[in-house]
């Protein structure tokens, strides 16, 4: 897995400023990898975890300036993983197995549950880090996979 | 809150009003009908109709540069505002501040493809520093101050307002601007601490510098650091190379004046730039006609960058000491601090500047058949001594509006400007067109000085239109039309880079003596040399505009060169240098 970059901005919620940073990112060139806004303990404010993994390092800090120079941007970093708590939620819909067990084994490993249960199919929920994430994935390819969905990183420094 | 009611259209003008607007210009259409309805109850606001919204933006750009105060543009929905999209990039890639209002159709039917709908905010994002819908009467005032705010403060740039048909005709009772705006995005410049450790390390390495230049840009203009500039020079002996637009900051008869730096700067100011062992970037961004290949640019050197704009330091070259505020704050922080250079820096200063007189002693030799002969390889007259001749004949002191072109760079090269912020070109975006609706801004803001607009046949054509506005507002403005029936530029460069492949640069034009007459404006045409200077005596004298129109050789080349993605050693000194350069002796 290349190096993921993530940056975390805190930004009034109007209209455009999320669109503002996506176009930013698409004009230095860089591929979104995940993008979460969600709100925070103010009322008005919006975190947004920004994720890429390819791309030159040496940019970041020109679009994180760049971010920086939105109006409603209140403050923008990018983080340092060392010192960040960063998670995802991930959906992953597999065929129903005969054995249901092997699934619940499979899931209780990655602390996740069985959140949806229906004659064809299973909906499995994992949270946690990417690393565990792909782990997972990788873990199911003895089922059936029929569609994977997750919610995108939120990075919290600590 | 007072309870008299306005509708959106009369608080948007009452605002602008409120905060010092005294100039709109742009095109009138349905969308935003309701608000020219109103300009008969603001006569304190004069409105100039172009013939183009483009033309508009570049009308205020030129109004704004000239004096500092905004002009907004006002158009219509869709094609009005599309229109008026080149002007707005122009504006955000060089940093002048611009306000455009768009009128928008109603609320009720924005998405619905309704006629004359654009996107304009989509549109307007990427190039300005803001730009927002107004949903509600109610915002109006606020909203505009904020647009107006944020268009001047900070690195200065241009702003959008998108106003909906009926927000304009909606009544409100929030008719005046709140005092105090929320923007933590826009950044102030209170005075910089002059403790700062950036200051003493700028300071040290001034003091140390047996080779420095100075590359001075745009941003000694727009923070109006004349006597600053000119004064760290003198003090800190630092000869100064400049940006396109960084000219006029300092007298071309300066001793310290290198000359234009770049892909068609001057030998003088490259080869010190390629020597020197300290850069002192003053308000420029290290565009990439600046730096030729940027990995091999400013190598050897210590790089000291002064910014107002944080997103520009490290951006292309790294800097070794930064200082972020405004220039003309640093720079008299810098003037107070800075006290003497070491023995071994005024020592070695002297053999800097004969290497330097060594090289304007090259230039000159290389300019030598401008001076003396002023004709080119099929005797037609050359731009750079039509220049020459018209800097002579000014004294260095008038208003010179550009196109974009040959006639640009050789403008930029030999006029020689004598006075602060004279110099009014499309430098970052480059567009064609610029020249005469600039130079028509340029003119109603300093009325009683002589504007000349130099423009060449491709560039002039992308705006005529505009001699209309002329027209129609009766406008004195020089045009000196250098006319030599191609794209001259990109001809230059197939000539250079593309094997000769003249394709789609020969241009056939119309008798321009012609469009003068339609336009009401006075013409004269010049083919020899002994006629350039009575031609700008005459153009001077007539009371009307003038458009003077010269047979120009189609075969000047602009020389130096630095071929774009080179590096600095391999500047292209002269024809003969450029032909064994590029392999190119038959």
């Amino acid at each position: 897995m290349s190096k993921l970059h993530t940056i975390l901005v805190f930004a009034q919620n109007k209209r455009g400023v999320l669109e503002r940073i996506t176009i930013l990112i698409r004009r230095k060139m860089y591929n979104l990898e995940t993008i979460t806004a969600s709100d925070t303990e103010v009322e008005g404010i919006k975190r947004i975890t920004i994720t890429f993994t390819q791309g030159d390092a040496d940019k970041i800090p020109q679009i994180v300036a760049q971010i920086n120079k939105i109006v409603e941007v209140i403050s923008v970093k990018a983080v340092d993983s060392a010192n960040t708590v960063e998670r995802e939620i991930l959906l992953v819909k597999i065929k129903r197995p005969r054995n249901l067990s092997e699934i619940t084994s499979l899931v209780n490993i990655f602390r996740g549950s069985v959140v949806d249960l229906s004659e064809q199919t299973v909906i499995l929920q994992v949270a946690g880090e990417r690393k565990k994430i792909l782990g997972f994935i990788t873990a199911l390819k003895q089922f059936e996979i029929l569609e994977i969905g997750s919610s995108g990183i939120v990075a919290m420094e600590r | 809150m007072s309870s008299k009611k306005m509708n959106g259209a009369s608080v948007l003008l009452k605002t602008l009003q409120d905060f010092g607007i005294e100039i709109m210009t742009g095109y009138i259409g349905g969308a935003i009908m309701p608000t020219f309805d109103e300009l008969i109850n603001f006569p304190g606001i004069r409105f100039i109709t172009s013939r183009h919204e483009q033309g508009a933006g570049f009308i205020a750009q030129g109004y704004t540069r000239a004096c500092g105060k905004l002009m907004p543009v006002m158009v219509t929905s869709g094609p009005g505002a599309t229109n008026l999209v080149t002007a707005v990039a122009d504006a955000m890639m060089d940093s002048v501040a611009f306000l455009a209002i768009t009128g928008q159709v109603s609320t009720k039917v924005i998405g619905t493809d309704a006629f004359q709908e654009s996107d304009i905010i989509g549109l307007m994002y990427p190039i300005t520093k803001y730009a927002e819908m107004l949903l509600k009467a109610d915002d109006v005032a606020e909203a505009v101050a904020r647009s107006v705010f944020i268009a001047q403060n900070g690195r200065t740039g241009p702003v959008c307002i998108d106003i909906p048909k009926n927000v304009q005709i909606e009544e409100t009772e929030n008719i005046d601007a709140p005092k105090a705006l929320d923007l933590p995005g826009v950044q102030t410049y209170p005075p910089i601490d002059p403790d700062l450790p950036e200051i003493k390390q700028a300071i040290d390495l001034i003091k140390e510098a047996k080779k420095p230049v100075a590359l001075v840009g745009h941003g000694v203009i727009l923070s109006q650091a004349k006597i600053e500039l000119r004064e760290f020079l003198e003090k800190t002996n630092i000869p100064a190379s400049f940006t396109l637009h960084g000219l006029s900051s300092l007298p071309a008869s300066h001793p310290l004046n290198l000359g234009m730096m770049g892909m068609h700067g001057e030998i003088e100011a490259n080869r010190a730039i390629e020597n020197a062992d300290l850069l002192i970037a003053l308000g420029m961004r290290f565009d990439d006609r600046v730096t030729g290949k940027l990995e091999e640019y400013a190598k050897n050197s210590k790089v000291i960058h002064i910014e107002i704009d944080p997103s520009e330091i490290n951006k292309n070259v790294k800097a070794d000491v930064a200082i972020n505020g405004d220039l003309r704050n640093v720079l008299q922080v810098l003037i107070a601090k800075f006290d003497g250079l070491t023995k071994e820096a005024t020592d070695s200063r002297q053999a800097w500047f004969d290497s330097i007189n060594q090289n304007r002693e090259l230039s000159r030799k290389y300019y030598k058949h401008i001076f003396e002969y002023g004709y080119g390889k099929n005797n037609r007259l050359l731009m750079s001594r039509i220049i020459h001749e018209l800097s002579e004949f000014t004294k260095g002191q008038d208003n010179i509006v550009t196109d974009v072109g040959q006639h640009q760079m050789q403008a930029a090269k030999f006029y020689k400007f004598e006075r602060f912020n004279t110099w009014f070109t499309s430098g970052g975006l480059g567009t064609m067109g610029f020249g005469l609706p600039a130079a028509i801004g340029v003119k109603i803001a300093r009325p009683n000085e002589e504007v000349w607009c130099i423009t060449g046949d491709g560039s002039f054509q992308m705006n005529i239109q505009e001699l209309g506005t002329i027209l129609q507002e009766k406008l004195n403005i020089n045009i000196l039309l250098l006319n030599n029936g191609y794209l001259g530029m990109v001809k230059q460069w197939q000539d250079m880079f593309h094997n000769e492949n003249f394709t789609e640069v020969e241009l056939t034009n119309p008798n321009f003596a012609k469009i003068a007459e339609g336009y009401g404006i006075a013409y004269r045409f010049v083919e020899k040399v002994e006629d350039i200077i009575p031609a700008l005596q005459w153009s001077k004298q007539e009371t009307r505009s003038t458009i003077v129109e010269f047979a120009c050789d189609e075969q000047e080349i602009v020389y130096p060169m630095i071929p774009s993605g080179w590096t600095f050693d391999r500047m292209i000194l002269n024809e003969d240098h450029a032909l064994e350069i590029l392999n190119k002796r038959k």
